[in-house]
């Protein structure tokens, strides 16, 4: 099992190291222009320019930048910002954000949980009753219309009919924080009901439920003695992707009601080339995705005696 | 047997199914009484309706199923009324209870095993927590599971296949059910452990005083736990009586076909006979005898009119109009005579090429290994094996699931690549790289049937594309009418109707289907025909017709067959030599006979010991032989591939070997 | 040996005897006793014939998806707003290619002249959504074709393969675990912002999950014996992969195909809301969304329209996607 981490442990950090070069490299790609102001590119000669740029150590060819980048990292140095806030390091930029993403992310998160699986655990329960038809087309709903739509109607009524306040405001971070909180909730108690659901129908025609009808158990027993728990480890294997992405904060509900967190912040970086902090939220992103598959995979194997016991992978996926 | 309590009833039970629209009767009007305390078995084919029938017993059809008419009368009551789960609840596990066939699936692979044990015992005895563990540590124990403390707490995974099914078994059994049914329990178990778990039920059923409904399509294992048979066909009981009655004494033609159709009652050399066509459809509505289109004897009003049942004791009754006294008389086959011992087998006119001076080496197998994975994973699957296949003969390889056989028939195809050794075939080198004419050589010379007929056909594609595959592959015709021309030589020489061609694998029944895979290899004019486990998945008369069919072509077109298996009873009746092959290693190679008669090999003692054996006097008094690895002491004294008679080699170590010539002598 | 056998007849006096008696079998069939009591003759091809159903799998899938009425209507739903796009820009009084920016006609709600309004800055609404829907729907007909057809390719690959597993499933790990928009964003940058390029990369990013999908299903037939019996024939890797695999794909590959639309139409939106999406010259549905987003508080028929279109769109595309792969599940063929 230990070794079984470890091995994990290691290829996800391959993983994240994989993504952050290509994308440094990329951004290497792009005109150095964009390293400078508007007005600096008026101002300054190309010489000055240049001068500029061999002091940034932005004229050594992309693979020397590379390695200066990874021992700065190592070194716990991410660099300054330079064009979003002048000067100031990377990590207090996307710190205040991250807070605020953060803190959304884990109520979202909270809500969709103890929504959404009791939802899928109801649904499949009472299959093909009344409440399973209305919670399927709640999911068909928003799994299949652009989220821009959704949240446009959540807005119509928040706003028009509850007086929600429409922008986030950080005088009032709570009562503003509703409406992108509920948005963000409403796909993920979506996505958790579904999986739910599913896994747990496809857990109910498995063989050893019908010798648990054999034996005399009563339809609650199975359900919650064999069907619950079994259908929670694939569920296991998704949710830390989920909890880490939801909390990394959706970059359109940020964006749409003008959230001051991560997502609005990724964008901008990105538009304005500010390269440093670009890197270090990529690596942010990728860590947090590949640490979320980790996680996935270490809580299932937490349910899954199989997967504890002999290190190989249990069920499909 | 005298008159004993009846505890239940099963009255023209009728039972149908909705699929795709139709309606399909699966049961037809089907009447059992059942005694306290009895173990029955109901055989049949797939498709007869025997597990369906006992499934309603429990209120377990499928969703699209209903028992549509009839009763089912159980300590008072109609249990075929019931409806709701609620009802079925009383009957479930403390009343009635079921193991089922596959022992990998039955059990929640997350809950420990002693738990899921408990779980019946609280459900259905009065006992606190505390007493509930020790009453399922007392099960386990009881089902024959060593060291029960310790493997409480274990999950399934842990647990090997026969282990798993005496867990299920333990389940069931700690309901404490007055009537257990058990559906195919052995079927996915190895021959070994299949005879252990038979010996087990009839323990239990000892100790608890059960009455036992059995459900096997294996008339060897019918042999061996019935008191009483009955035999199904098409939805209906066709004839029932005891075990006696139905071995030594059968009256329905189906019966006399299924018994006859087994190869341990096949003489070697001679055609077994057959049950030709296929069971009927259920989704039309049958009149008269369902069996009387396949039944070479029909009378016609076989066609018109339903038999009734006709006595021919007091315990045993058949559905014929042969026993109608206005009926011609009509004599049971030999292969019957054979069973009631009114006639001796002769196993003695086989012919034995690989005894013939001018023998010609077809494949040599020297020093083979073949491994899966890599690293720490890596698992050996066969281990320096070394085997000779001479021209004309048909040599088996026999060996429980998990030994390697398939892997060494693979190896020979080129399917699996080997790591170490060699594979000659006429002499050349075929294992590794090789030339590209000798690659097509190969490919022509030597062809492989496989075992699933569902799985070794390509849905999607029409027959004519399956079997011309290979000669599309080598432009082994000129024009495209040579092509149709070789397809429908090909299907017809394996007794299926040319215009076969144009149709779709799904629209056949299983043997015609293993037909068509024999067609597919035989259109290349092979040589050699790797065959395996060509028959396991098929049903008891369908297997007669496959053997029959392999046996000619090999008499026709001189073939030679590495013909793998699990079962040694078949073996016995096709196989000029047989190795046995345990964990990826041969311990035993010989002429079949010899091997049957003198077996060495403490493994394939327990193997021969294992048989099940159509016959209930032989089958009640044997000797269960178990194979225990731990009896070889391999650590100073390496055991050796030794040829201990002419043609008759053992692996062993010296001091085995001597022990072995020892037996020889005596 | 008749002597012993003692018919049941007289212990069922209801249906023995009197059924059964030789007159009422007579009687019964038409035929003398004689004649019933004696052999009939044997037709091999009758005991031959199948008893084997007319069971067609894609006949199956066909019925049962029919029966799924909703997923029907909204197909239907869908074909007659994709058709009538086309009507509805053929009948309309302005044309989009001539549009102008107009002041004086900003924000008219729907009447005889602008049938769906006007946009903030006074151009006709209805040519608009319905010249966006047609490229809406174009942009995720191609994304899901090309996905389709590299995710089938590669997957093929990656499936069959061993060597390279490894190396699929480190792209996957890479695209799977960073959202898609920093990888789209970075490249609306470097390269610019067309149909074209988003189609794209949109293909770049997503054909991995179709490839995953059929990696899956390679893997788990590339083993059946039916293969393993092509490859004893001598049948080319090529061949098995396309005559004995990919028919095996292809409800599949029609799930992906439908559900990629509506994930194709949901990533345009959010790209184009985020300005990384199309260029505002060629106006998707996304676009409309983004710019009615600070009016249609005051003017909600601005986001009403193109909502109502891409709705119908998407959850037309989602349950079909569903309702097929539900069909063509053989376990539902019942």
């Amino acid at each position: 099992m230990l070794k079984y981490t470890i091995k994990r442990l290691l290829q996800s950090l391959l993983t994240v190291f994989v993504v952050v070069t290509i994308v440094f490299l990329l951004l290497r790609l792009m005109p150095t222009d964009y390293y400078f102001t508007e007005d600096e590119l008026i101002k300054l000669t190309d010489e000055q320019k240049d001068d500029i740029l061999q002091a940034a150590g932005l004229k050594d060819s992309a693979f020397v930048q590379l390695g200066r980048f990874y021992a700065a990292v190592f070194r716990g140095d991410l660099g300054t910002s330079r064009r979003i806030m002048n000067g100031k390091p990377v990590t207090e930029v996307i710190g205040d954000r991250f807070g605020i993403s953060m803190r959304m992310g884990c109520m979202a998160l909270i809500i969709s949980l103890l929504v959404g699986i009791p939802m899928g655990i109801l649904q499949a329960r009472h299959k093909d009753g009344v409440f399973d038809h209305f919670g399927t087309a709640y999911t068909i709903f928003i799994n299949a219309v652009p989220r821009l739509v959704s949240y446009s109607l959540v807005y119509i009524l928040g706003v028009r009919l509850l007086r929600l306040p429409a922008m986030y405001s950080t005088r009032q971070p709570g009562v503003s924080s509703i409406l992108p909180i509920l948005c963000l909730a409403m796909g993920s108690i979506a996505g958790y009901a579904l999986w739910m659901r599913r896994y747990m129908v496809d857990e109910m025609t498995k063989d050893y439920i019908k010798l648990a009808r054999i034996k005399g158990l009563t339809p609650r027993g199975i359900m919650f003695r064999h069907v619950l728990r079994n259908a929670f480890v694939p569920m296991a294997q998704n949710l830390p992707t989920t909890f880490l992405l939801t909390i990394g904060g959706s970059l359109l509900v940020e964006r749409f009601f003008s959230v001051p967190g991560m997502g609005p912040l990724l964008t901008n970086s990105i538009n304005r080339y500010d390269t440093n902090v670009v890197q270090i939220l990529v690596m942010l992103y990728a860590s947090m995705g590949v640490m979320g598959m980790f996680l996935g995979d270490l809580l299932m194997s937490a349910f899954d005696p199989r997967i504890r016991l002999t290190g190989k992978g249990g069920e499909s996926r | 047997m005298e008159k004993e309590k009846i505890i239940l009833s099963a009255k023209d039970v009728e039972i149908q199914f909705s699929l795709r629209g139709d309606r399909l009767t699966a049961i037809r009007g089907c009447s059992l009484d059942l005694y306290e305390g009895e173990t029955l078995a109901i055989v049949g084919e797939s498709g007869s309706g025997k597990s369906v029938f006992t499934k309603s017993f429990l209120g377990m059809l499928d969703q699209n199923g209903s028992v549509t008419g009839g009763s089912i009368l159980f300590e008072g009551e109609d249990i075929a009324r019931l409806k709701s789960e609620k009802d079925w609840r009383r009957i479930r596990g403390g009343k009635i209870a079921m193991v089922m066939q596959d022992p990998m699936t039955s059990l929640n692979p997350l809950k420990r095993i002693g738990q899921q044990v408990e779980e019946s015992i609280l459900l259905h005895q009065q006992l606190t927590p505390a007493e509930a563990r020790k009453e399922a540590l007392h099960m386990l124990e009881l089902v024959g599971i060593p060291d029960a403390e310790r493997r409480y707490s274990q999950y399934p995974h842990e647990f090997s296949g026969g282990m798993r099914q005496r867990v299920v078994i333990a389940i069931a059994v700690a309901c404490r059910p007055r009537i257990l049914i058990c559906d195919e329990p052995t079927t996915a178990l190895d021959v070994t452990i299949q005879a252990q778990i038979l010996a087990l039920i009839r323990d239990l059923q000892k100790k608890f005083g059960m009455t036992i409904i059995y459900i096997t399509h294996d008339l060897g294992v019918v042999a061996n736990v019935a008191e009483r048979v009955a035999v199904m066909y098409a939805g209906q009981i066709i004839e029932i009586g005891t075990a006696e009655e139905i071995f030594y004494d059968p009256r329905h033609p189906y019966s006399w076909a299924l018994l006859g159709a087994l190869p341990q009652l096949g003489i070697k050399g001679e055609k077994l006979p057959t049950i030709e066509g296929t069971p009927p459809n259920l989704f039309n509505r049958i009149t008269g005898d369902a069996f009387a289109p396949r039944n070479r004897q029909a009378l016609q009003i076989d066609y018109q009119v339903e038999p009734p049942y006709f006595e021919v004791t007091s315990t045993h009754k058949a559905k014929t109009w042969l026993l109608d006294p206005r009926a011609p008389r009509v004599e049971q086959p030999d292969s019957i005579k054979r069973l009631s011992g009114r006639m001796t087998v002769d196993y003695g006119s086989a012919r034995h090429p690989h005894e013939d001076p001018d023998r010609e080496t077809l494949i040599q197998v020297r020093d083979m290994q073949v491994t899966f994975g890599t690293g720490r994973r890596k698992f050996v699957a066969v281990d320096h094996v070394s085997f000779e296949i001479y021209r004309g003969e048909t040599f088996a390889l026999v060996g429980e699931s998990g030994s390697g056989k398939t892997t060494i028939g693979r190896a020979i195809t080129r399917i699996n690549p080997i790591s170490a050794g060699e594979i000659l075939y006429k002499g050349r080198r075929i294992s590794g790289r090789i030339s590209k004419e000798l690659d097509r050589e190969v490919i022509k010379g030597c062809q492989m049937i496989f075992q699933d007929p569902l799985a070794s056909l390509n849905e999607r594609a029409k027959v004519d594309y399956i079997v011309s595959e290979g000669i599309r592959n080598l432009h082994m015709y000129r024009d495209e009418a040579e092509r149709q021309e070789m397809v429908r030589n090909a299907l017809c020489e394996v007794g299926l109707l040319p215009e076969f061609a144009s149709r779709f694998p799904h629209e056949f029944s299983g043997g015609q289907r293993q037909r068509i895979g024999i067609a597919r290899a035989l259109i290349m004019k092979p040589e050699f025909i790797v065959a395996d486990e060509p028959i396991s998945a098929l049903d008891v008369s369908i297997r007669a017709q496959v053997l029959n069919l392999l046996n000619e072509l090999k008499t026709t077109y001189g073939l030679t067959y590495l013909f793998i298996a699990h079962d040694l009873s078949v073996v016995r009746f096709i196989a000029d030599r047989i190795a046995v092959i345990y964990k990826g290693r041969i311990v035993e190679l010989s002429e079949a006979e010899e091997l049957f008669r003198h077996p060495l090999h403490p493994y394939t003692k327990a193997l021969l010991s294992a048989i099940p054996e159509p016959d209930p006097a032989v089958e009640r008094n044997k000797d269960l032989v178990v194979y225990d690895p731990s009896v070889h002491d391999y650590t100073e004294d390496k055991p050796v591939w030794c040829e201990i008679l002419p043609g008759h080699f053992v692996f062993g170590n010296s001091a085995e070997l001597e022990s072995y010539r020892a037996a020889l002598r005596a | 040996m008749t002597d012993s056998i003692r018919s049941m007849f007289d212990e069922m006096p209801e249906q023995g005897g009197r059924i059964y008696s030789t007159e009422a079998l007579e009687q019964m069939t038409g035929e003398p006793e004689e004649k019933l009591f004696s052999f009939a003759e044997y037709h091999p091809e009758e005991a031959e014939r199948t008893g084997y159903s007319d069971y067609s799998y894609w006949k199956s899938v066909w019925r049962i998806f029919l029966k799924k009425k909703f997923a029907v209507a909204m197909v239907i739903l869908f074909l007659a707003v994709f058709v009538f796009s086309f009507v509805a820009l053929a009948i309309g009084k302005y044309q989009y290619d001539s549009l102008v920016p107009d002041n004086r006609q900003m924000f008219i709600s729907p009447n005889g002249e602008y049938w769906f309004g006007t946009d903030n800055i006074g151009r006709d609404y209805w040519c608009q959504v319905w010249y966006a829907t047609q490229t809406s729907i174009k942009l995720a007909a191609i994304v899901a074709l090309g996905e389709c057809v590299v995710g089938v390719v590669l997957g093929c690959l990656w499936g069959y393969v061993r060597k390279l597993d490894r190396f699929f499933t480190e792209i996957y790990n890479i695209l799977y675990s960073v959202p898609t928009i920093i990888y789209m964003t970075l490249i609306a940058l470097m390269i610019g912002r067309s149909f074209w390029i988003m189609c794209i990369t949109l293909i770049l990013f997503h054909w991995i999950y179709m490839a995953k999908n059929v990696r899956n299903l390679v893997f788990m037939y590339r083993d059946r014996e039916y293969n393993l019996a092509s490859r004893c024939l001598g049948t080319r890797l090529g061949t098995i992969l396309s005559r004995n695999i990919l028919p095996y794909l292809i409800s599949v590959i029609i799930l992906r195909l439908a559900l990629s639309i509506p994930s194709t139409i949901g990533y345009e939106t959010t790209l184009s809301y985020l300005g990384l999406g199309l260029d505002v010259n060629t106006p998707s549905l996304g676009i409309l969304l983004r710019n009615s987003r600070a009016y249609f508080l005051d003017y909600p028929y601005l986001l009403i329209f193109p909502a109502a279109i891409v709705s119908i769109v998407t959850v037309a595309f989602y349950l079909a996607g569903n309702a097929f792969s539900d069909a063509a599940d053989p376990r539902n063929h019942v």
